[in-house]
């Protein structure tokens, strides 16, 4: 893409079996406000073209906020085939600005087969990284996203959209190619927040010019089957993967009773 | 007012302004700089001031004044912060001045770790600062209890004129949760008319002042203070229970975020026909202490979790009045205790209430 990648149509028409568009580009930079899924996003979607069968490294370059971030995922990553690429050591539970080198060299030397996602901080402070790898990105083609969470303050209308995409657009140096719809409510979203969240990024693409790649729902949340026949727009499915520790429940069904086993009660 | 995603500190952030609250002083420091961030986007556009003040000793004295002269005023910081605001806190509690303030809590002591923790407790409600005083403190343990309990900290603030601190948890600042507001934009202004330093034409000239040399009346001053400590606790006191309606054996003691894991390991064990309580102060000083014995008083024994090394667990130890041992599960370092966790320390508790231990 990057404004001038037209003979990649056909690549588009290309989606994994839940609803992730496999990317054009090597580069794929995800943006967005504060909170608007970008973390969620990339994670999913990595793992979604790790399974499609593509060599996947997503790059957590958060450093405006210390929680909530890929880091947090490197293991189910890592379980997915997915290489997370992300600070060693204690430092990645910092909040300090460390880039690693690995991040240039996926900018700079990327294999035709390798697929890399970026994962950038929320709003311009987090998309300030970019403008230091500015001099590293050079002339590499790139798609860059914003996700856009319709039920987030700022950018809950048009125009506050088009201002966070000029916000970080100015800061980093690069341009929006894409959206990513993900306007949600957590365990509250319904089919009808989604939709509005369509609506919203369906006037912002007509308004900038700008192509929406996909959106995104969360599994449990909407009626996919019923969204996917009327949306114009790919719907890609996530899993929730940044849990708070009293949702984290994967086995507690067998908790209790496995504790009382190990306890001979 | 349709419901929209927020992050705590963002959430804290606009209810100051839904109370009322224009004014607002504070350094950065993780996990709390999203909700500065946020009032430096949208005070402005409500006619509010926001200013980055140079440093929390700074913060603590531009609220002091902000106060004096019948503002509503808040601050924010994150532990170390707080601990540099201490000696401007126990100034304002001595001058009597309605301030809230949010102290986000990371990992301690020292710089220590960016990651929640509920290191703060004792600092909050005991150890403050200097001086015979009290902060009123409250702890919520979801977004939209912290944006209800923002606008009762400036009503309660002003009510009975005194500093309020509402002690959350990197937890609570930075996760996202659906939350709803007052339809109103912006509060009405703080009534100060009878105390602040309003221009004194027309008037006695009046002083807002922590300055009392005469030992008489600082002596008199005080006792009226803890008069009115007296009559918060008998009014305000706030606590929630959890699966207390029915007999339980353990009961847990948990605040904030951390009651939410409680109750997960709760829901899990009455599965496996373990009855288990809990008892969560939303006010944490004043303590609810009268309702929380009552709560023991049903229970073979207590278990108190915190995200700290046990602070809590003095006044729920008090409260228990030797009738009852209490036992405590704590992680602190950034690290929270696992639905597993709780539920491998009831299941300890319980052995020991049966003699087991």
């Amino acid at each position: 893409m990057n404004g001038q990648n037209t003979e990649s149509d056909k690549e588009r028409e290309n989606i994994c079996d839940n609803g992730y568009i496999v990317p054009n580009d090597r580069v794929n930079i995800v943006v967005g406000a504060f909170g608007s899924g970008k973390t969620e996003v990339s994670v999913n979607w990595s793992i979604a073209l790790s399974a499609h069968g593509h060599a996947v490294r997503l790059a957590d370059l958060d450093m405006a906020n210390p929680y909530f971030r890929t880091r947090e995922a490197q293991q189910l990553l890592r379980s997915k085939g997915v290489t997370p690429v992300i600070p060693s050591g204690e430092v990645q539970f910092s909040d300090l600005p460390v880039l690693i080198p690995q991040i240039k060299g996926m900018l700079q030397h990327v294999s035709d087969k390798d697929i890399c996602i970026f994962d950038v901080g929320g709003d311009e402070p987090g998309a300030k990284v970019l403008a230091s790898l500015r001099s590293a990105i050079g002339d590499t083609v790139y798609s860059l996203y914003q996700v856009i969470n319709g039920r987030r303050p700022f950018t809950n209308t048009l125009q506050g959209c088009i201002e966070m995409k000029e916000n970080i657009e100015r800061v980093s140096g690069l341009h929006v190619t894409n959206y990513i719809i993900n306007t949600h409510l957590m365990d509250l979203t319904t089919d009808s927040i989604v939709r509005e969240g369509l609506i919203l990024g369906e006037n912002l693409s007509l308004e900038t010019n700008i192509p929406v790649a996909f959106a995104a729902v969360m599994e449990d949340t909407v009626d996919v089957v019923k969204l996917r026949k009327t949306s114009r727009y790919p719907i890609a499915v996530m899993k929730r993967v940044m849990l708070p520790p009293w949702l984290n429940v994967n086995a507690a069904q067998s908790w209790p009773l496995a504790v009382a086993e190990r306890k001979g009660r | 007012m349709a419901k929209i995603l927020m992050k705590g500190n963002e959430a804290i952030g606009e209810a100051a302004i839904k109370a009322g609250c224009l004014h607002f002083f504070g350094y950065p420091i993780t996990p709390q700089n999203e909700l500065p961030e946020y009032l430096s986007k949208r005070l402005p556009q409500v006619g509010g001031r926001y200013i980055q003040t140079e440093s929390e000793v700074a913060t603590s004295n531009m609220i002091f004044g902000a106060a004096g002269v019948g503002v509503r005023v808040m601050t924010s910081s994150s532990s170390p912060g707080i601990s540099l605001m201490s000696e401007g806190l126990s100034y304002l509690a001595g001058a009597d001045l309605p301030v809230v303030i949010v102290n986000m809590m990371r990992a301690g002591p020292g710089l220590a770790g960016i990651l929640p923790a509920q290191s703060d407790y004792a600092h909050a409600t005991r150890g403050t600062a200097h001086g015979d005083f009290h902060l009123l403190v409250l702890a919520p343990s979801s977004v939209q209890e912290a944006v209800d309990l923002t606008m009762l900290s400036f009503e309660l603030a002003e009510k009975y004129r005194m500093p309020v601190m509402l002690l959350g948890d990197g937890m609570i600042g930075q996760m996202m949760e659906p939350v709803s507001f007052p339809e109103t934009e912006v509060g009405p202004p703080m009534q100060a008319d009878d105390w602040a330093l309003t221009g004194c034409r027309g008037r006695e000239p009046r002083l807002v002042s922590s300055l009392f040399l005469d030992p008489v009346e600082l002596n008199a001053k005080n006792h009226e203070r803890f008069a009115r400590y007296a009559v918060v606790a008998q009014n305000e006191t706030r606590y929630e229970t959890f699966n207390c309606d029915e007999p339980y054996d353990i009961l847990i003691t948990a605040f904030g975020v951390m009651s939410r894991v409680c109750k997960s390991a709760i829901v899990a064990l009455k599965e496996q026909g373990v009855h288990v309580g809990m008892f969560r102060p939303i006010t944490v000083q004043p303590f609810p202490s009268a309702a929380l014995s009552e709560a023991i008083g049903k229970a073979r024994r207590v278990l108190d979790v915190e995200m700290n090394m046990g602070q809590m667990l003095v006044d729920v130890q008090l409260a228990a009045k030797g009738r009852v041992e209490v036992d405590f599960l704590g992680k602190c370092g950034g690290l929270t205790p696992s639905i597993e966790d709780v539920v491998e320390a009831v299941y300890d508790s319980l052995t020991k209430a049966e003699g087991g231990g």
